[in-house]
């Protein structure tokens, strides 16, 4: 079952075998950012949504990082 | 007899009452050793003696967990237990917990040492380390029967020891499976000394033994990807403990071995702020999933996604779970059981969200 993985723990998604992980933004707030307006709030999901949908059409070999637009990779 | 007060418990199958036919026999006891038991009380001469055995069957042990445990204890205190060993399990993962349950039980409630032995990979090791228990020791064997003489004399080996009134050194030394507990001592170097030393060990390919084993998890097989994902059906999943406002089904966030999970219809929702939510994450602030559960059930950008046609359609229900400090083996069994309804229900996709 092909399964795009949200969370902002990245380094542990790899080191836990999930192969499509896709970056989140915060742990209380994966999908979204509430100090963002509402309309930035809602566009940053569909960004992050939008990265999962692409993963789970993606062919990938082991781990992997999508990073959706928007999300910062610290 | 002379020697401490032994009760040692085991299935139905070691103790001598059945076998998979009687998996479903309730708590019962007998004196003295039975089965392994006797050449477990050879190996224990006068120092110990094993005054009573109770089991009980490995399906009515799960099924009847709590009811089991206050009569094992009963029994124990009616024997004047000083110590109680359990097993040995070998593979046996229904066994394996049973006795781990056991320990944990005895240990905590009674103060007792407790001994057992369970093969490397039996998942009833994660309770082990997750309880953490002082007094419990579970002794590496191997994968069946044929292991059982050395099971026994490591497991004697460990009673002996502790009905002399001796401590229990680490791990590595007395040859227990580690609990995970970190016990200070002196080290001759300093930290920084010993991380160069094994750093030099290290460059010139000489062996070293890490202070700290990370746990590696087994690998997971890449699922092939959707080709056609305008006709796909995708499901959404969270492990942030999203559940209906008043918990209805008792989910808990914290330590637990047995993990629930459940679907939750959001078919008439097109957000999930069209319904009231709780969110049990008992290590972050909660407060913004709360308020906007989307946050962690992406369902409103689902919703607008699939009238965009992007897929076909949202599963009817999301797939909910408290994943915080849960153990890895009963995530992985939610997970796998999660999977099968997800392929019988026609789920193609799957996005999950975790914090």
């Amino acid at each position: 079952m092909p399964v795009g993985f949200i969370t902002s723990m990245t380094v542990m998604a790899k080191n836990t075998g999930a192969n499509r992980i896709i970056a989140g933004v915060k742990i209380p707030h994966p999908c979204g950012d509430p100090g963002l307006s509402p309309e930035a709030d809602h566009a940053l999901r569909r960004e992050i949504v939008k990265t999962a949908l692409e993963a789970l059409g993606t062919d990938v070999s082991g781990p992997t990082v999508f990073n959706p637009p928007g999300v910062s990779v610290s | 007899m002379t020697g401490i007060r032994v009760m040692h418990y085991m299935n139905q199958f070691f103790a001598g009452i059945g076998a998979e036919e009687k998996a479903d026999a309730p708590v019962g006891s007998y004196e003295g050793p039975g089965g392994p038991g006797k050449r477990l009380q050879d190996l224990l001469k006068d120092s110990a003696e094993i005054v009573v055995t109770a089991y009980c069957g490995d399906d009515y042990f799960p099924n009847h967990q709590d009811e089991v445990l206050e009569k094992i204890l009963k029994i124990a205190k009616d024997h004047n237990v000083e110590m109680v060993v359990a097993g040995p399990a070998f593979a046996s993962g229904r066994h394996g917990f049973a006795c781990i349950e056991v320990c944990h039980s005895v240990s905590t409630s009674l103060d007792l040492d407790c001994v057992t032995g369970v093969s490397v990979d039996n998942p009833a090791l994660a309770g082990y380390k997750q309880y953490k228990d002082r007094r419990v020791f579970a002794f590496p064997t191997r994968g069946d029967v044929s292991g059982m003489e050395d099971a026994l004399s490591s497991m004697a080996r460990c009673v002996l020891k502790l009905a002399a009134g001796s401590e229990m050194g680490p791990a590595s030394e007395e040859g227990y499976i580690p609990r995970g507990i970190r016990v200070s001592t002196m080290a001759e170097k300093s930290g920084a000394e010993r991380a160069i030393d094994m750093l030099l060990n290290k460059v010139a390919g000489r062996s070293l033994t890490t202070e700290i084993p990370i746990e590696r998890l087994e690998k997971v097989p890449v699922a092939p990807r959707i080709i056609n994902l305008q006709d796909a059906q995708i499901a959404l999943a969270c492990t942030a403990g999203v559940v209906p406002q008043g918990n209805p089904d008792g989910f808990t966030s914290g330590f637990g071995k047995i993990r629930k999970w459940k679907k939750y219809p959001i078919d008439r929702l097109k957000s999930m702020q069209d319904a009231t939510w709780e969110v049990l994450q008992g290590g972050m602030f909660c407060g913004f999933m709360t308020e906007n559960p989307n946050y962690g059930v992406p369902l409103d950008m689902c919703r607008e996604m699939e009238k965009e046609g992007v897929f076909a359609r949202v599963y009817p229900s999301f797939y909910s779970t408290s994943g915080n400090v849960a153990a890895v083996s009963a995530m992985q069994a939610a997970g796998r059981e999660m999977v099968l309804d997800m392929k019988a229900e026609g789920v193609e996709g799957v996005i999950l969200v975790s914090t």
